[in-house]
Formats: structure tokens, C-alpha cells, sequence
């Protein structure tokens, strides 16, 4: 099959053109059309990308707003009690106060070090919170609760500075008045004169409300913030049942995905960037920037369909006209190709007739006047020249045949006389041997014998001799007259 | 008509009759059971799987026992659950280690039901450093129960660690305020995964891989209750086997019913994790000699356990073997350095 449809390429100079130039035009077509896709698919990816990343300093900006609000209020805070810890009881009366005055804050934890205040026991711990918009104030430490253990107290006095906690559940199992959210804290040292560290000051903050104020820009219809805190556990994130209890890691404990580690490493090591990250089978755009003064790091996780999705949606009907396009140009070039070549073909129908001998099929007229019809008529003369020129060498050649045939026959003739003639010379000759002979024995006989013949036997002799040259002449009169009869006739 | 609606009265009551029978023989059956108490090791996780299956599926119901599963607080333990006053458990479950501290401190306890039969404990460095390299770091270690191969290891090779006692998490670690870490591979090592955290070898200790593979948690009571309730004991143990057991066999099943527990004590975690957890927990209860789950102290762990602490003084006598499952009277002498 392969052979036949090469061997047809091979001996059709329309099909090959064809080939050729679809070919040529289709790759033209296909390389522009793929650098035009390229181009268009960055600049789409750059436009996308400037629109996530603005939403992702928005996203970051409100967290840090809130985050500011939240070290405000406890630099407040820690400054007025640095400056009252001789006062055990005030603690009470800022923990609510900070409360009061900041309604977005969850509870607020004064916390000393075991004994600080010696007639207050090991534990110390002025403790508010909200429920219902009502502030709720209490000493929280006891042998249940020893706060001290806490990473909210422990991680800020052991680093001595101001920490952000990753989220966690403030654990009052045993206190059965509300359920306690997951919170993160604000936790700053507090210090003495002497710039001791005697104690801490957190303030925290509901993690559902911080995802919820946090997540609220959307550069896309279906993208999402997310906030990662430093053990990886989402702070921020649309689906709240995540929020805390799993991390960004979580579905690739059991199968690693190198690409996916790679990405997560990135984002908990507080670098910015971003990442294209594959999940059930679609592709998203993960944008990321550490936050501010924490070791958080928040993102913004785009749907590549949000990205590209009207560019993809352009794809296939695209495609779909640049291939029916291609479909017609090609169909058109083999039709305007076959148009063009179609007096070739004829001039080779006719060339093919003209060489099996055929001279009078005659070369189709053509009206144009491109190369090619002048090829033809051209050709058409040249089929009529030579037509001529064969019928005149025809004639003659017949002519010359005839002559031939003639000259053959008088080639013959010829031929034979001269057989005759020289039969008959020969046999003339022999003939004219004899007597000859007798005349030459006779002249011999005379010549050798003359003065011992008599007159009479002289006579005899001589009479011999007339007698055979008679003979010769005989034969001499006969081929004489022979040859005029001859001359007459050739010259008739 | 009169008629009919005595017949249906009557037949009323004659179902309501059955009702009251059945529940009260019910509620006999409940008071007949035998009360038991336990508290677990601390707040809920899959590691107390096998309990909770127990539970659910009626394995201790099944054997005379109406057992009550508790858990301690955060920053509260379970020696203080069955020790004090206010803790209310008959049992609870320690490592061996603890158990045979607390034995030798003058507080008898005979081991009813034993799980762990290898160690789980590691030390984790946060700076990418040997740990036993580490003098005097700063060493990070749970409130919930002392952590005897820690100290043991740190007197062996002098690396007077500053003790930091944290609650949970990996927080502490991860924000390097600690330089060095105690932790269980079924727990915070899989949190550090979850945290993108990279742990080199070089970087761990595995206390099994070292010499110090001890047996971990196990089910203990006072000693007089004990003595008091040796069938009961008896019936627990079978019991909570039975429900470790469907657990290694179902730990699809028993992980939803552990993640009830979870869910009812507002402890929130993933799936993924309490999976991965399951199955190390499963593998850390098989014996690596044999590859079965025995469910039974070790004697060469407890002689094992025995040398180190008296090495690091932290015993002045052998705790035997037989003391701890109930054969032999425990005598008390007080720690070495309580004395000192």
C-alpha cells in the first residue's frame, strides 16, 4: 500500500506539489500558531501572576493589619504591666481590660513564674476571655492547668523574645463553661526592673476568625488563601475542618511526592516564589510569601482553569478552525494546483500520443496565457510542424520506396542483363574462342610453316582463317547489335 | 368496639411489660459488671486503639466489665489519675520504667496487661547535630511521664542536659527553643514529617537501635487491687487483647472508632496521621525476635531496665520481674536521689 501511494508521488508532479506546499504551509501555520500560543499563553501567565501576587499582598497585608493590632495591643499591655507587677491583683483588671477594648481578641494570659508571688501559691495566672461578648476573668493555673508547661509561656521565656505560636486548643477540659476554640497567641516576656524574665504576657486570637478575616481576597473565582504555621498546620484555609488538625505535608505522609516536599520545604523555610502543584488530577498556581515577624507563611493557591481557563476554552475551537483552515487551504491549493497543471497533463497526453505515433490527436486549445498554455501552443505548433514534417517524410518516404522498389526491380533488371550480357559474352567469347583459335593455329601454321605449304594448302589455311574470322565477326556484328538494342531501350 | 380497645390495651401493657423487663435486666446486667477505671497514658490517640475497640465492640462488656476509659490533661499525668486523691482510676496505663520507679519508690503496681514490646524513643536534634554531641543543650522533654533513657543516657555520657518540660507538640522544637528533643517515633517524629521537617541520621537517636530497647506502656493497678480483683485483671487483659487484636486484624474499622475518641474529646487531628501512627504503634507492640504480638512483659527487658536505672541510680534495688506481674510482695526503698 505504502509503495503504491509512493510510487503514485513518484510519478505525479501535481501530487507532489501538493505534498510539498501543504506540507510547507501547514508547518508555517503550525509554528505560528504554537509561538502564538506561547506568547499569548505568557502573557496570559503574566497577567495571572501579577493579579495573584497582588492578592497575595493584600492577603498578607490584612494578615499583618491583624497581626499589628494584635502586638499593639499587647505592647500596651506588657508596658503598663512591667510597670505594676508589684501589684498581682492589677493583672486581673488588664487581662480583662485588654479585652474591653479590643473585641476581636480571644483571651489574654498575664502569667507569672511559679511562686513569683509567693503568698499567691506556684501558680499565677490572670487569665480573661470572651464568650458572648462578656468578658470572663480568672486565675488560670492550678495542678490541671500548669501553664508553665505551655508553649505560649515556655517557647517566648526560653527565647526571651516576642513569639507567635502556631495554633493549638487551650485545654480547660475540665472547665465545661464554653468550648474552646483553637487559638494562636501573641506571647511577649515579661520583665522585671532588673530585666528578669518573670513571667509571660499572651494574647490570643480565634484561629477560625483569623482564616476567616484573613481569606477574604479571591484574585480568582475559585482560588484560596492559605497560612501556613511553622510545624506546617494550617492556619488559614476555606475548608475550617482543616484548619490546625492538618498540614500542608498531610496527603503525601504515605506517598512522598518530591515535587510537592519541594514546594512545602520552600514555603516553611520563609522563602517567596511559586510552584505549580498537581492535586486530584488538576493543576494549581501556589503564590507564597513569608508573613512578617512570624515563621508563617501565607499563599494563594489559583486553579490553573481560573488562569487559563478562557485561554483553553479558546484552545479547542481554535484548533478546531485552524485545522478546518489548513483543511480548505490544502483542498484549494489541490484544486488551483490541478487547474494550473491540468494543461501539462494534457500536453503529456498529447506528447505520449505524438511518441506512440498518433500525430493527429490534437493538443487541446488554452485560453490563458501563462507559461505553461504557451508551452502548449507552442507545443501544438510543434505537433503540427512535425505533424507536416512527418506527413511530407511520410510522402517521401513513399515516394522513395516506390523509387526504391523501382531501382530494385531495375537493379534486378540490370542485374540480370548483366548476367545475360555476360552469359552472353561469355558464351560469345566462347564462341569467338574457337574460330579464334583456329585463327591463331592457322597464322601459327603459316607463320611457322609458310615456305613449305603450298598456294593450295596456303589458300586452305587462309580460307580457314577467313572463314573463323567470319565467325568472330558474326559474333562481333551479334554483340553489336546487341548492345544498341540495349542503348535504345536504356534510352527509352 | 369496647371489647377491641381492651384487647389493644391490653396488649399494650403486655409490650411495655417486656420493655421494663429487658432494660431492668439490663441495668442488673450494668450493676452486676464489674467498675473499672483506667486511664490511659495520656490525652486520646490512636495508640490506646486496642481499648477503645475493647469498649466499643463490647469486648470488656462481654467479660463482666464496665470499664471507664479515661485520659489525663495536657499537662497532667497519669500517676497523679490513679495516685491522688482526686484522680479516681483503679488503673493506668506507665511504661515499664515508671511502673518499676514508682514500685521501687513505695508504691506497688503489678502489671495487668502489657502492649509495647520495643521502644519507641528517640532523641531528635533541632540544629543538625549529634545529640550526644550536644552538652548541655537545652533538652526538651514531656511532663506527661519521666523519661528514664534520657536521663540514663545523659549520666552515662555526662551531657548535662538542661531539662525543658513541655506539654506536647513539636512547637518547642520546631521554634528551637530546645536544642535536642524526647520523642516517640509513633508521634511527634511523624509531626516533624507532617512539618517538612528533615531529620539526617545523623541527627537521631534511637535509644532500640543503641542497647536500651526497653518495653514502654503497659496496664498497671495498685497492688491491693490487684490482690482484690485478680479475675477481674485477668478478664481485662483478655478482654483488651481481644480488642488489640480486631485492631491489628480491622485497622481501618478500629481507627474510625479511635478517631470517635478523638472527635469526643475535641482532639483534632488528620486521618493520614493517625493511620501512619496506628501502623507504627502495631509494629512497636511486635516482639522483633519472634514477630508476634505477645502482649507480656519481657523478663530480660525488666532485668535489662533493672541494670541501667541502677546504674544511673535511679534505683537502689531490683525490681523484679515477679513483683511486676503480682507474684511477689514489692518491697519499698525510696529513690537514691530523694535522699540525696
Amino acid at each position: 500500500m505504502i509503495k503504491k501511494i509512493i510510487a503514485y508521488f513518484n510519478s505525479s508532479l501535481t501530487a507532489r506539489l501538493t505534498l510539498w506546499v501543504s506540507v510547507v504551509v501547514v508547518l508555517l501555520f503550525v509554528i505560528s500558531i504554537t509561538m502564538l500560543f506561547h506568547f499569548s499563553h505568557r502573557a496570559i501567565e503574566e497577567k495571572a501572576f501579577e493579579r495573584a501576587n497582588q492578592a497575595l499582598e493584600n492577603t498578607l497585608l490584612q494578615a499583618s493589619n491583624t497581626i499589628s493590632e494584635v502586638e499593639f495591643a499587647a505592647n500596651n499591655t506588657l508596658w503598663v504591666v512591667e510597670r505594676n507587677v508589684r501589684k498581682p491583683d492589677s493583672m486581673f483588671v488588664y487581662s480583662a481590660q485588654i479585652l474591653k477594648m479590643n473585641p476581636h481578641l480571644y483571651g489574654c494570659s498575664i502569667a507569672f513564674e511559679p511562686y513569683y508571688y509567693i503568698d499567691r501559691g506556684e501558680y499565677f495566672s490572670a487569665n480573661s476571655y470572651i464568650v458572648n461578648d462578656t468578658v470572663y476573668t480568672r486565675q488560670e493555673g492550678s495542678a490541671k492547668y500548669k501553664y508553665f508547661h505551655m508553649d505560649w509561656y515556655l517557647i517566648p521565656r526560653l527565647l526571651n523574645a516576642p513569639y507567635w505560636t502556631d495554633s493549638y486548643r487551650d485545654d480547660f477540659a475540665e472547665d465545661s463553661t464554653f468550648v474552646h476554640d483553637h487559638i494562636i497567641s501573641y506571647c511577649m516576656p515579661i520583665h522585671n526592673n532588673d530585666g528578669w524574665n518573670i513571667g509571660v504576657l499572651a494574647v490570643d486570637i480565634s484561629l477560625s476568625w483569623f482564616s476567616q478575616t484573613v481569606s477574604g481576597t479571591k484574585p480568582f473565582p475559585n482560588s484560596y488563601s492559605i497560612m501556613l504555621g511553622k510545624n506546617g498546620s494550617y492556619l488559614v484555609h476555606p475548608d475550617s475542618t482543616k484548619l490546625y488538625c492538618q498540614s500542608l505535608l498531610t496527603p503525601f505522609l504515605e506517598h512522598p511526592d518530591s515535587v510537592y516536599e519541594a514546594m512545602a520545604g520552600s514555603m516553611l523555610a520563609g522563602e517567596s516564589g511559586y510552584h505549580i502543584m498537581r492535586k486530584d488530577g488538576e493543576n494549581y498556581y501556589v503564590f507564597y510569601k513569608p508573613v512578617p515577624k512570624t515563621d508563617w507563611c501565607v499563599a494563594i493557591v489559583c486553579p490553573e482553569d481560573d488562569i487559563f481557563g478562557p485561554y483553553k476554552e479558546l484552545q479547542t475551537p481554535l484548533i478546531v478552525i485552524v485545522s478546518l483552515g489548513l483543511l480548505f487551504l490544502i483542498a484549494f491549493m489541490v484544486v488551483v494546483i490541478r487547474y494550473h497543471m491540468k494543461p501539462l497533463h494534457q500536453l503529456v497526453t498529447s506528447a505520449k500520443s505524438f511518441s506512440e505515433g498518433r500525430f493527429d490527436v490534437e493538443t487541446p486549445d488554452n485560453s490563458r496565457s501563462n507559461e505553461i498554455a504557451v508551452m502548449q501552443h507552442s507545443f501544438a505548433k510543434m505537433q503540427h510542424s512535425l505533424g507536416d514534417y512527418i506527413n511530407n517524410i511520410q510522402q517521401s518516404t513513399t515516394v522513395l520506396q516506390k523509387r526504391n522498389e523501382e531501382l530494385s526491380r531495375a537493379n534486378e533488371l540490370s542485374l540480370e542483363d548483366n548476367r545475360i550480357k555476360n552469359a552472353v559474352i561469355t558464351h560469345m567469347t566462347n564462341e569467338m574462342n574457337t574460330p579464334i583459335n583456329h585463327i591463331v593455329d592457322e597464322t601459327k601454321i603459316i607463320s611457322s610453316q609458310f615456305k613449305d605449304l603450298s598456294e593450295e594448302e596456303m589458300r586452305q589455311h587462309v580460307d580457314c582463317m577467313l572463314k573463323n574470322s567470319d565467325e568472330v565477326t558474326k559474333i562481333l556484328d551479334l554483340i553489336l547489335e546487341a548492345s544498341n538494342t540495349q542503348k535504345n531501350t536504356d534510352d527509352v | 368496639m369496647l371489647l377491641k380497645n381492651m384487647i389493644h390495651t391490653l396488649k399494650a401493657y403486655q409490650y411495655r411489660g417486656v420493655f421494663a423487663l429487658i432494660f431492668a435486666m439490663s441495668s442488673i446486667a450494668v450493676m452486676g459488671a464489674d467498675k473499672f477505671v483506667v486511664c490511659m497514658a495520656w490525652t486520646p490517640h490512636v495508640d490506646f486503639t486496642g481499648y477503645y475497640v475493647a469498649k466499643e465492640k463490647g469486648f470488656y462488656k462481654d467479660a463482666g466489665l464496665d470499664v471507664q476509659i479515661e485520659h489525663p490533661l495536657l499537662t497532667t499525668s497519669t500517676y497523679e489519675k490513679v495516685f491522688d486523691q482526686e484522680g479516681g482510676c483503679d488503673a493506668g496505663v506507665f511504661s515499664l520504667m515508671t511502673a518499676m520507679a514508682t514500685i521501687a519508690d513505695g508504691r506497688p503496681l503489678v502489671n495487668v496487661f502489657q502492649t509495647s514490646m520495643n521502644s519507641s524513643y528517640m532523641l531528635v536534634s533541632s540544629k543538625g547535630q549529634n545529640p550526644l554531641t550536644q552538652k548541655g543543650a537545652r533538652m526538651g522533654v514531656y511532663t506527661s511521664e519521666t523519661n528514664y533513657l534520657t536521663y540514663i543516657l545523659d549520666r552515662k555520657y555526662n551531657l548535662n542536659y538542661e531539662y525543658v518540660f513541655f506539654a506536647s507538640g513539636i512547637n518547642v522544637f520546631l521554634s528551637k527553643a530546645v536544642d535536642v528533643a524526647s520523642m516517640v517515633s509513633y508521634w511527634e517524629v511523624l509531626q516533624l514529617k507532617e512539618a517538612g521537617f528533615k531529620m539526617p541520621e545523623h541527627t537521631v537517636y534511637r535509644f532500640a537501635d543503641n542497647g536500651y530497647n526497653i518495653q514502654e506502656n503497659g496496664v498497671y493497678v495498685k497492688k491491693e487491687y490487684y490482690d482484690a480483683h485478680r479475675t477481674q485483671m485477668k478478664r481485662f487483659a483478655e478482654a483488651s487483647r481481644r480488642g488489640w487484636e480486631w485492631t491489628a486484624a480491622h485497622p481501618e474499622q478500629a481507627l474510625d472508632i479511635a478517631m470517635k475518641y478523638l472527635r469526643m474529646n475535641r482532639e483534632r487531628s488528620n486521618r493520614t496521621i493517625q493511620t501512619l501512627m496506628l501502623k507504627e504503634v502495631l509494629r512497636l507492640q511486635t516482639n522483633m525476635e519472634t514477630g508476634k504480638r505477645e502482649y507480656r512483659l519481657r523478663p530480660d527487658m525488666v532485668r535489662l531496665a533493672n541494670r541501667l536505672m541502677r546504674d544511673a541510680r535511679m534505683l537502689n534495688r531490683d525490681v523484679t520481674y515477679e513483683e511486676l506481674i503480682g507474684k511477689k510482695e514489692q518491697v519499698a526503698i525510696p529513690r537514691p536521689w530523694l535522699t540525696e
